[in-house]
């Protein structure tokens, strides 16, 4: 069986300042697996997951280096893998686009030729998803930034991908939005490739992390263990969360030392 | 709140009237304004007095639409301005910013009485193109959030700002402005990746 996202030594190099961004970067996603992409600002996650998308490199290289569920991303099926593949961008505000949140989560459907009373169902049933029931004709600026992310969601989850990528998917929310968007998350079926400094959001979902560094693949391997090496962590701009340094009174989970 | 979301919307008597005919009206009273003689002509006295007496039942204030108007006029005289570099310009220059005053104070008219969504609805039944329409709403769209942006970064800029000079202050607005022109450019960036993302063509 194919992996959902096979990426093989791929490398990118900015073309304003022509500085590698990424470089010789694989790693594999199983398919209901969900893996964490850590690293320091300006690591080359983000840049990581444009190119999931399709989004980069600007112009689609002849030789592949990425393949969604099997399939090689190429300058013919960037629609399909736009589809099979959904992105969650960092800031919502870039992602929520039209007047009301009915019309934005439809966006991408209509993308794909559903339209008429399909489309309406198809809205409500994916608000529904993320607990937004009854927001149809909200309008983007008057909701919360846990809203406003929400929404974003519902509008990815409309195109029925099946690969979600989540760029700093609990970045500005509060404590109470962070668990609620966590256990959204966590309901979620799929392949799930989350870019973040969350952590404790890491150790809660993803089964398995990737670290990079300066575009490089510096490490890789399951979340406790990796995140536990606290040597590893610092030497690459990050640290190791806190569920893993002490025991909680209430929680089963074993700090690993 | 939203800077096209006026209170106005609702209370005027000519809020509750079709959209679709007060966007025909205006549209006309612009057609036919753009149409008028290419020099100050007594025939600018017909889309003038229409306005005028459509006002009253607009309920829009004085102040608003001299407030608005100051603003569209920087873009007007700018406009009007060019036509000076021809010879004979007076007539064409004067012209220019009677007929620009026109067109505005009719937008002002029906903007007051209607809600934006429902004038790009309209627009949309009308046909008018998608490339248009998008623009449009984008704008729509994003208006309070560079609202929010362009307050953000006045806050830190006062925070930071010690004495009151007059130049300072023009000098902090150039700022304001030319860092929000660029920040404005690389959200449209990441707005157009994000559209892509979900298969816009």
């Amino acid at each position: 069986m194919s992996a959902a996202v096979e990426v093989r030594k791929l490398s990118y190099q900015y073309p304003q300042h022509g500085r590698l961004a990424l470089d010789q970067v694989s790693f594999s996603v199983g398919e209901e697996e969900c893996i964490g992409v850590l690293g320091p600002n300006g690591a080359g996650k983000s840049t990581l997951l444009l190119h999931l998308n399709g989004l980069l490199p600007e112009h689609v290289a002849p030789a592949p280096s990425i393949w969604i569920g099997g399939e090689p991303i190429g300058p013919k099926n960037l629609d399909l893998v736009r589809q099979r593949v959904g992105l969650l961008f960092q800031d919502p505000d870039d992602q929520l686009i039209s007047a009301t949140v009915l019309e934005d989560v439809a966006f991408g459907p209509r993308q794909l030729g559903v339209e008429g009373a399909i489309l309406k169902a198809l809205v409500g049933q994916c608000l529904d998803q993320v607990g937004l029931s009854g927001f149809e004709d909200r309008q983007p600026h008057r909701l919360s930034h846990g809203e406003k992310r929400r929404v974003c969601l519902a509008g990815v989850l409309a195109c029925k991908p099946s690969v979600l990528v989540l760029d700093e998917p609990t970045s500005d929310l509060d404590p109470r939005g962070r668990r609620e968007f966590k256990a959204l998350l966590q309901s979620l079926p799929g392949a799930k490739i989350i870019a973040t400094h969350d952590l404790e959001l890491v150790v809660d979902l993803c089964s398995r992390v990737i670290v990079l560094d300066e575009g490089k693949l510096v490490a890789e391997g399951a979340t406790r263990a990796l995140l536990s090496n606290e040597e590893l962590m610092l030497a690459h701009g990050l640290e190791k969360p806190h569920s893993l340094m002490h025991r909680h009174p209430h929680g089963p989970a074993s700090p690993v030392s | 709140m939203h800077p096209l979301e006026l209170e106005s919307h609702g209370r005027a008597p000519l809020a509750g009237a079709s959209s679709r005919l007060k966007l025909l009206a205006a549209l006309g009273i612009i057609t036919l304004t753009a149409l008028l003689p290419r020099r100050p002509h007594i025939l600018y006295l017909i889309p003038a007095t229409t306005l005028l007496l459509l006002w009253p039942f607009c309920r829009m204030p004085l102040g608003y639409a001299v407030r608005r108007l100051l603003v569209a006029e920087m873009f007007i005289l700018g406009i009007a301005l060019l036509s000076l570099v021809r010879p004979a310009a007076a007539p064409i220059f004067f012209s220019s910013l009677i007929k620009s005053n026109l067109c505005v104070f009719s937008m002002l008219l029906l903007t007051w009485t209607t809600p934006f969504q429902d004038v790009l609805q309209e627009l949309r039944r009308l046909r008018f193109p998608a490339v248009m329409l998008t623009t449009l709403a984008l704008m729509y769209r994003y208006l309070p959030v560079l609202g929010e942006e362009t307050r953000r970064m006045s806050r830190a800029r006062a925070s930071r700002t010690f004495a009151r000079r007059r130049l300072g202050t023009w000098q902090s607005l150039a700022l304001i402005i030319g860092q929000l022109f660029i920040r404005s450019a690389d959200r449209a960036e990441r707005i157009y990746l994000a559209m892509c993302a979900r298969g816009w063509k």
